[in-house]
Formats: structure tokens, sequence, C-alpha cells
């Protein structure tokens, strides 16, 4: 078998990779492969009998993602009684673990936002609540919610990858009552001391990046940082990997060796007992793991006198894993990790050829950003080509600056004076490259985006990354090139799709209370918003950055839409322009367009002056082309009274088909709009002010007869919406009905006189 | 696998092109692997050997000596360095079968490049030893290499009996009566293997019968160019 783990560990990966696509061919592949192999005479028997036994178990033993039927009563109160099986996350907002239910047979993340008042009893609770503790809680038990837009993060998913299903809410901790507490918790507890002592003794910034890259545990950087080094592809740098327990074993060995301190033998099983300890305090995610281990079993190998090659440890260890938890697999630490670790042993000899140390950081940066790049775009939508420069650079500052000085921080910080001074000179150092990232960031961000990276597409690139890199390696220079300019041209291909796409794309996105629609015409000619909503924080008296950050974002990444060309603004409510200041910040947005009557604030006009983009004041029965898309305005055509009546009301068309946008005009608008165009005639209509029952009129809709109506409403909004009469006119005009609270994002496609809606499912 | 050479352990690493492809397991270790001399820049086309000329001194004498030229030209994969010379004798001299394995993928490679327009057309025909030779080493080298081959082979040359081609001057070899005899004749191209082609004397003497006797050409692959 020796020399052919690799064989084994590709064989668990086709099953998984069979288990998550559900597609058998993937298999056949396989067993044609290890065939091919095995009768030229490349495998020995006794391998390939070993791989096809294991990758036989794992079918059997790796986990689909079965996500549960969404109940029709959302949440129940329920009490529980479990064990608590994971570490217990504490952080300003809310404390979360998993709770393993014996009666239930069940893995349930539980949650519970912190009241402000329970600060001072949060010490008693941190003794409480352990790992491996009896607990017994109530709270409103539910299926934790799926995604309700393209692009958006499906927590349901998330959690299915890890195994858990079912997710309660704990409204207060004192319903909470445990006990007890497992061996594996004094590890824990001495990673929260550890973490205490060192807030306390160095400022926040450091204790930031002590926090991250000593104890894995990001919490406290900020999102902004973390967004960055997502966007730019130096994630990898936030993870403990290879490289900080790969500089842990050097900096051991230096000091216990050269110092005299211990001879080799006994450096080595510390070695070999000390690193599993760190890769739990250092928050045990796969990626630590990953190294830890596989330095541990090379180093008892080694020990043992026998001589295995690397890509057999690296595949021992990933086997070893994937039998310890089956779940792993799904964790993109974990494949990310193992992806690139393996690439590099693979690329030794292809970087052992070159002399230039420089050029070794190129090539190991260069393969690894290739390796990930489909997995880059899978999670995060974006590729910067760039990034491979910019890890050239951030690595070695990594390497040889932050990773040795938080080490070295966190052991000097009982010493006092010597504590702050480091403390001092690493905020100092660091900050300026913060803000040189930033400043990066700001000047030459030009990414690639696209959320939709094909399965087919993927299996090509990785075909063509691998012919690349023999080619490279046997040194045909021009095939090479060739390839590498075919590998290129694919993956610029994905990213232009849309824009060879004759279809044009019209989505309702579910942002709950409230509208937000994003027009992609066919080959992406132009791009349009109508509204951009928030909700509103009344704590903050303002609207929140959520419905941007975490469904209008994601949607335009996962779309590849980077500029928009305008935004229509009904009216001046949260909920139909609150997100337009965060589009405004984060997208280059051409155009705004609001009626002559909207009332424009100060603070508004500021932000939309520093955007850049044109403002345009609609006039009434103006008609306005952009990107040859004509919108028609048929009001306000005066000041109506209430910001509602004035509400833009849009007619344009798409696909032959035609379309009015009403924002959330009322009954009286309808009447003047019927008595302007007494034949306004429509196909679709979007129902204004979420269907409340002060707008649709009957006559209304018995004028305009629509086909189809849309309604953009929240589920179990207070107000009602959409409103039962409402709802009742539209039946029986025969008007066929979709709505974001039952069907989440609704997505109508043109082609010629094709015409479809589809209701997102996630 | 302990390497066939200095038996230290063959090391195994994975690399892209053996990714999809696993490599064949080397019976050499790479240290010894790296030992062995590959001819390699401007070659005699004639002959195969090492020189700026297409057709080098020697070869031209050859075509001098016998008009029309009896073998086509030769092709040879290594040079005779002295890590080779040392592997040689163990196989050939001092018995050692099996390392002759160790040049099985290379042989098998290199004709896939160099005869592969010949691979329907031609048969593959080894050196043979004499009788009290074959005796005396127990295995005939120039057989076991053409047993690599992915052609027909066939053995219609007999050796006499005489010294040993090693012990013989330049001269006399060149010079000497054909040691060969014709069993049977063959009417298609031939591909003649021997394990070393020193002054090309053994292979354009076994030509030149196989050519007399009606064949239409004849081809020589030798492992090392001496």
């Amino acid at each position: 078998m020796k020399g052919y783990w690799h064989i084994a560990a590709f064989a668990a990966v086709s099953s998984a990779l069979t288990v998550y696509f559900n597609n058998y061919w993937l298999y056949v592949g396989f067993i044609c492969w290890i065939f091919y192999v095995y009768g030229s005479k490349r495998l020995r028997r006794f391998p390939l009998l070993a791989s096809i036994i294991i990758s036989l178990f794992f079918f059997e033993y790796l986990p689909t993602l079965s996500t549960p039927p969404q109940s029709s009563s959302p949440e129940e109160i329920l009490t529980l009684t479990g064990t608590i099986v994971s570490q217990v996350n504490w952080t300003e907002k809310k404390v979360d673990f998993v709770l393993h239910s014996d009666s239930l047979d069940q893995k349930i993340e539980t949650v519970s936002f912190l009241k402000e008042q329970a600060n001072d009893h949060i010490t008693h609770w941190k003794t409480k609540l352990r790992y491996g503790a009896v607990c017994e809680l109530t709270g409103r038990f539910a299926v934790p919610e799926s995604s309700r837009n393209p692009g958006q993060f499906n927590h349901q998913l998330f959690l299915a990858k890890k195994g858990i299903s079912y997710q309660i809410v704990v409204d207060s901790l004192d319903t909470i009552s445990c006990d007890g507490a497992s061996f594996m918790d004094r590890f824990y507890r001495f990673r929260d001391l550890l973490q205490g002592f060192i807030s306390q003794t160095y400022k926040k910034d450091s204790t930031a990046w002590i926090f991250a890259l000593v104890f894995g545990d990001d919490s406290m950087l900020s999102k902004t940082m973390i967004h960055l080094f997502q966007r730019w592809s130096l994630a990898h740098l936030l993870a403990i990997s290879g490289l900080h327990v790969g500089l842990i074993v050097g900096f051991v060995f230096f000091l216990l060796i050269k110092l005299g301190m211990t001879t080799k033998e006994k450096t080595q099983w510390i070695i070999i007992f000390g690193l599993p300890v760190y890769a739990i305090l250092a928050g045990g995610e796969p990626s630590v793991w990953r190294a830890s281990l596989m330095i541990c079993l090379a180093v008892g190998l080694a020990k043992a006198k026998l001589r295995y090659p690397l890509t057999d440890v690296i595949s021992i260890v990933f086997l070893f894993l994937l039998i310890v938890d089956k779940y792993i697999i799904y964790q993109v630490g974990f494949q990310m990790s193992f992806l690139v670790a393996f690439t590099l042993v693979l690329s030794k000899s292809w970087l052992a050829k070159t002399p230039s140390p420089f050029f070794v950081l190129l090539k190991i940066s260069f393969i690894c950003q290739l390796v990930l790049l489909p997995i880059q775009f899978l999670y995060f939508s974006t590729f910067h080509p760039l990034s491979i420069l910019i890890n050239i650079l951030v690595v070695p500052y990594f390497t040889l600056f932050v990773i040795p000085t938080v080490f070295i921080m966190v052991i000097f910080s009982p010493v006092p004076f010597i504590s702050t001074v480091i403390d001092f000179i690493f905020t100092f150092i660091h900050k300026g490259f913060e803000k040189l990232l930033i400043v990066i960031d700001q000047v030459a961000y030009f990414p690639w985006m696209t959320g939709n990276f094909p399965m087919w597409s993927a299996f090509l690139y990785y075909g063509l990354l691998i012919l690349f890199m023999v080619l490279e390696e046997k040194q045909k220079k021009t095939n090479a090139f060739i390839c590498g300019v075919g590998l290129t041209v694919m993956v610029m291909i994905i990213v232009a799709r849309p824009y060879f796409s004759p279809i044009g794309k019209v989505t309702m996105l579910d942002i709950g209370q409230g509208d937000a629609f994003v027009i992609e015409l066919p080959y992406r000619r132009g791009v349009f918003m109508i509204d951009a909503g928030a909700t509103y924080s009344f704590h903050d008296r303002k609207p929140t950055e959520s419905v941007y950050n975490n469904i209008i974002n994601p949607f335009l990444t996962y779309r590849g839409i980077q500029s928009v060309d305008a935004v229509f603004i009904s009216h001046e409510d949260v909920d139909h322009m609150g997100s337009v200041g965060y589009l405004l910040k984060d997208r280059s947005v051409k155009r705004i367009v609001v009626s002559d009557q909207y009332e424009l604030k100060m603070k508004e006009l500021n932000e939309w002056m520093q955007a850049k983009g044109e403002v345009i004041r609609i006039k009434p029965y103006q008609l306005l082309a952009i990107k040859g898309q004509t919108f028609h305005l048929l009001s306000p055509t005066r000041n109506l009274g209430t910001p509602n009546e004035n509400s833009l009301v849009i007619l344009t068309e798409f696909g032959g088909e035609r379309w009015l946008f009403t924002g959330d005009i009322g009954e009286n608008t309808e009447e003047k709009l019927l008595s302007s165009f007494p034949n306004l005639s429509i196909d679709v209509l979007k129902v204004a002010h979420h269907g409340s029952n002060t707008s649709t009129g009957a006559q209304f809709i018995k004028a305009i007869q629509p086909n189809d109506a849309l309604i953009s409403v929240g589920r179990h909004n207070m107000y009602g919406h959409p409103a039962e009469e409402v709802l009742q006119v539209l039946k029986e005009e025969g008007v066929r009905i979709f709505r974001t609270d039952t069907d989440r994002a609704i997505q109508y496609q043109y082609h010629g006189d094709k015409r479809v809606f589809t209701k997102y499912k996630p | 696998m302990h390497c066939l050479w200095c038996e230290n352990e063959v090391e195994f690493s994975l690399t892209w092109k053996s990714l999809l492809i696993p490599s064949r397991e080397k019976v050499l270790c790479s240290s010894c692997r790296g030992k062995l001399e590959l001819l390699q820049g401007e070659r005699c086309n004639m002959c195969s050997r090492v020189s700026m000329e297409k057709l080098c001194s020697d070869c031209k004498r050859w075509q001098s000596l016998t008009h029309p030229s009896s073998l086509q030209w030769n092709y040879s994969i290594y040079k005779y360095n002295y890590f080779m010379k040392e592997l040689v004798a163990k196989w050939k001299y001092r018995g050692d079968y099996t390392l002759g394995v160790s040049f099985q993928s290379i042989f098998q490679e290199h004709f896939k490049v160099h005869f592969n327009h010949l691979r329907k057309s031609a048969i593959a025909v080894p050196i043979p030893l004499s009788h009290e030779r074959l005796k005396e080493r127990g295995f005939n080298q120039a057989q076991m290499l053409t047993e690599f081959l992915p052609i027909e082979s066939c053995s219609p040359l007999e050796r006499l009996h005489g010294e040993k081609q090693s012990k013989k001057t330049k001269k006399e070899r060149i010079t000497g009566g054909n040691p060969f005899k014709l069993k049977e004749t063959i009417k298609k191209q031939v591909i003649l293997v021997d394990d070393i082609y020193t002054t090309g004397a053994t292979l354009h003497q076994a030509a030149r019968l196989l050519i007399d006797s009606g064949c239409p050409a004849v081809y020589s692959y030798t492992l090392i160019r001496g």
C-alpha cells in the first residue's frame, strides 16, 4: 500500500462527490480509471482491492445532506435534555453551542441572544455551560432558515453540513440548567483562561490578531478586515494552517535543541504529543488538524524508521479525519486545506527546479490560487487575478513578522514592560499594513464575479489545470502556454456568460417587508434596480445594513453584477430605498431616478453626490430610455399628498409583456391613472403597497387586466399584508399571484416569445 | 521495493505527471537512475553516436566498405559510462538476470518514439549467443531486450563459437569473417536487437547476412552506444 495511499484517498473523494452530487457517473469514472491503472500494470492488486473497498465503505459511511421538510407550524416550544458536544461560543450578542439530544438522537444548534442586563451573570453561566455538560433547556424549536434568494447564505445547508438539522432558540439563559463537564472541557477552559488573560494585557487590535492567529478565533477581527482578506484570497492566513504549525514546530525545535534543553529524540516526542493539544487550543478547525496530524505522523514514521512519501502521509491523515468526523468533508476549511496541501506536495519537484526564492513564492502563490479558483467562486463568488501578487507580499509579511510576533506576544504576556513595548510596535506596524491593504482594495479591486461555477466546468477546469502542470513539468513550454491560455479563456467565458446570454431576467428579491427588483437585460446590455429596501432599526434610527449585506449584495455578486445602470427609487420610505446608500458605497451606480415629488434629505444628497451617479428627476409622462430599455412615467404628475401616493408608477416592457411598477400607491392614485389612461392594459402588475387593502381596487384590476401579479411582502408581517380582499380581487379576475412570503424570490425570464416565472428553491 | 543495484529503498514521489497516470514501479532508485547517462544532443544519423556531423567518420567507413549499406541505421539509448559498464557486467557476465528489468520501461518508451513506423511491418531479431556462451551465461541479454518489445520476434540467426567480441581489436572485428549463420530466410523488415553497439561490426555482419538472403531492410536497436 505504501506509495499508493493517495489512490485510497481518491477513492474516498470520488465516493464523496458521488454522494454529494448524487451522480453515479462520477463513481463509474473512478472505477474505470482505477481499472485502467491496474490493467496497465501501474497498480498492484492489493492497492486496487483496498481502494475499491475504501470507496465502497465511504459510499455507505458519508452522509447525504438531507434537508428536513419545512414544517407547517414553524416553531414550537420544546423542553429538551442533552449533552453539549461543541465549544460554547460567547460573543457580545449571543451564546451558541451544539446540543446532542438523546431522545431525538439529533444534534441541535442552540442559540441564546443575550440581553444587556444579563451581562453580570455571564461569568456565572460560563462556569455552567461547558463542553460535555448535560443540560435541560426550553426554547423555540425550529428547522433552521434556508436561503430565500439566489446567492443568499443558506443557514439550513450550513448546519446540515455539520450534521445538524434543527435549531432551538432559548429566550433566557435562566431556563437552562446544566451539570458536569467532560475531560475535553479542561482544554477549552484553559483556552478561555489564556484568552481572558491576553485580552487584559494587550490592546484590542493586538488581541484580535492574537486570538485569530494563535487561538483560531477570528470573532474579534472586524467584519471589514475578514471580508477584505476573503476578497483578496488571503483568508488562508486567518485560518491556522500548515504555515503556522510549521513555524511553531520550527520554533520549538530551535528553542529546545539549539539551546540544549532536550535531545532531538525527546523533542520529537514533545511534538507528537504537544501538537494535538495545540490543535485543540487553536480552535480545532480542520486546517489545524490537518497540519498538526501530518507533522505528528511524519515525525512518528521517521522515528519508526519508515519512509513514506508525503502523499501517503497527507492521504492517511485525510482518511483518518474523514472517519473521525464524516461531516468534515463538507467544510470549506477542510476542502481548501487539503487541496492546497496536496497541490504543494505534487508541485515539490516543480518548485525545487526554481532557483530564485522570489519565483518560488510566485509559483506557490500562483498554483495555490489556481487550484482554489473554483472553490473561491463557489463560496465567495469572486476571484481577483491580482490576488496572486498580493499573496506574494502578504504571505512573507505574515510568515516573518505577524505570526512570530503574535506568538512572542503570548509568551511575553506575563512580563509587564516588554509586553507593552511589543504591543506598541506590533500595533504601529500592523495598522500601517491594514491601511495599505484598504488602499490597495480601493485602488485596484477589479474582481471577476460569479457565483455560478457549474459542476461540469469545474471538472473541465481541473482537467486543464492538471494537463497544464504536466506540460509545465515536462518543460513543454509552448504547449503549457497554450493550455494556460485555454484555462484563462475558460474562466473568462464562465464569468462573462451573462454577456452572451440572450435571456433577460427580472428578479423580485425576497427582502421581507419591502421592495427590491433587479432587472438584467438580455446580453447584459443593462442592469437596473427598482427600489432597494431595507429594514429599519428603531435602535439606531436608520436603515440597517442587513438586507443589503445578506440579500442584495450576495445576489448581485452571484449574478456577477458590478455596476448598475440605474436605480429607480419609488418613494422615500425605508422599505423601498433603505439599501440605496449601501449600494452606492459598494458598487458603481450610473443613475438614480426619482420623481419630482421626492423629498431629498441633505444626508442622502451628500451620499448620492459622493457616489458620482447622475440624479435624474423624471418628469410626468416622460419616456426615459436607458441602454435601450424605455421606462414610461405614468405618475406622479403633481404632488399627491403623501410619499406613498407620490410613488413612481413606471410602465415598461420585458419580452413583449407590459409591466407596471406601482410603488406604494393607493386606490386614489389608481383611479387617477385610470382616468388619465383609460385604455391602460398590463400583463404583469407589481401589486402596490405589499398587497395592502388601501390599494389594488377591483375597478383597477378589472380595467388593466393583468395576467400575473407580484406581491413583495414579508412573512408574518405586522400589517397583515397582503390583504385578503386584494387576493380575492386578483383571484376573481383570474390573475396568477406570486408572493415573496410564500414563494421566496421570484424570477421572470424572457427570450424571444418565451416567458417564464420561477419561484426560487434553495 | 529496494533498488536492484544499491539495495536502498526506492523512494516514491507523486508529481503532476504521475497523478492521473501513475508511473510504473521503478526497480532502480533515483540516485542510481541518475548515474545512467542518456545520449543527448547532436547524433550521427546512422549509428546514434554523439557527433556534430550528420554522418560520423566510422559510418562513412562502413558505407565505403559495404556498398550498398547493409544496416539502415542504429538507434541507442544510453552512453557506455562507468556505471553502465558495471551494471552490464553484473547483468551479463555475472548472471544477474533481473537487473535487465530495469531497462524495460525505457526500452519500450524509446521504441515507441523511434520505431513506431516499423511497428506493423517489422520483426525483431535478437543477436544470438553461441551455444557455448549461452551455456556459460545462462541467458541471452539481447533475447531479454527483444522480449520487452511490443512486436513479433524470431531467431533466424545462429552464432558460431569464437573469441568474445570484447576481446578483439577494432580491426579484427571489422575485417573478421562473419560469425553468423542463417537458419531461415526472412522477407519482412528486421529490427536487430542487441545490448550494445560498439564498432557496429556484429550488427553489420548480421545485417549483411539477412540482406543477402533477401530481407528488404535491416535496422538495429541497441540499449547502449559504446
